[in-house]
């Protein structure tokens, strides 16, 4: 749904679950609405994504797994469109606008969903957990504020180290966008714990 | 390109760092993964040792857990890579 008017307080938030390697919307959209018992302000949603995980069998994927941050960008960047249609989607069905849109995305759904920022205006705000927010970053547009972009790493993650997301962060253009928590107890993990924060940053009013 | 020996030796001191003397014994035919020696996060971290290797992407469409079923499997993917 675009936006015609002025954002009501009253307005559903959307959070987008974008999962990693392997899993499943169901998962994180489980764990989000847990973390969310008693808020009837906002409405979880989430897509599988669209590749079958050699290395998970069952489970989704949004691109073969690599370690190669080209290939990771551009596979990314190919998602894009698919994702903001399946967002729109969302939100004319649940009458969300784009201001009270949230992409919250874990692991390789950090990739995809920085990719949707960078590519569209689909949502303002996001979540990332324990993935890289590879890319460019989204050229200087007046919509953009500081500190939108939540981004959760784990101390004891073994696959997404924080020094390597702080990079990540540094390089993009719209870097003050993004701002930065270490949960030093943290795996490689949308925890209980994570989901809480997710939902405090992404349902904060201006 | 590395050899299949080299990779092994290579692999043993990976996984003996990560899982303890348990993986001591694992020669080039041990069972990975149906053994549980590799766990479904220890898959994946094998995973990216093997593109370590590499220096190159391993051919998605070979990442099975079935290619990773024994450290002479996940040679061949490191051979193809």
């Amino acid at each position: 749904m675009p936006d015609t008017g002025t954002t009501s307080s009253r307005d559903p938030w959307l959070l987008v679950a974008l999962h990693g390697y392997g899993g499943t919307a169901d998962e994180m959209i489980r764990t989000l609405s847990s973390a969310a018992a008693g808020r009837y302000d906002l409405v979880i949603v989430g897509p599988d994504g669209p590749d079958r995980p050699g290395l998970v069998p069952g489970g989704n994927a949004w691109y073969p797994i690599t370690s190669q941050e080209p290939l990771i960008a551009r596979w990314s960047r190919e998602l894009v469109p698919w994702v903001v249609r399946y967002v729109e989607g969302e939100q004319s069905r649940h009458a969300a606008r784009t201001e009270r849109t949230v992409l919250v995305g874990f692991s390789q759904g950090v990739s995809v969903g920085a990719a949707v920022l960078d590519h569209s205006s689909i949502a303002r705000r996001a979540v990332f957990v324990c993935g890289r927010p590879l890319g460019e970053g989204a050229r200087e547009r007046e919509d953009l504020r500081p500190r939108e972009v939540l981004v959760v790493t784990g101390g004891r993650d073994r696959f997404v180290r924080s020094e390597d997301v702080r990079s990540d962060t540094a390089r993009r253009r719209d870097r003050q966008r993004f701002a930065h928590v270490e949960l030093p107890g943290l795996g490689h993990d949308f925890s209980n714990e994570v989901a809480k924060i997710a939902i405090e940053h992404a349902t904060q009013e201006e | 390109m590395i050899s299949e020996e080299k990779f092994l030796e290579l692999s043993r001191e990976f996984l003996v760092e990560r899982l303890g003397s348990k993986a001591e014994e694992i020669d080039a035919n041990t069972e990975l993964v149906e053994s549980g020696i590799l766990d479904s996060l220890m898959v994946l971290e094998f995973f990216f040792f093997l593109e370590g290797i590499t220096g190159t992407a391993v051919d998605p469409g070979s990442a099975t857990v079935e290619s990773l079923a024994t450290l002479r499997g996940a040679y061949q993917l490191v051979v193809a890579a």
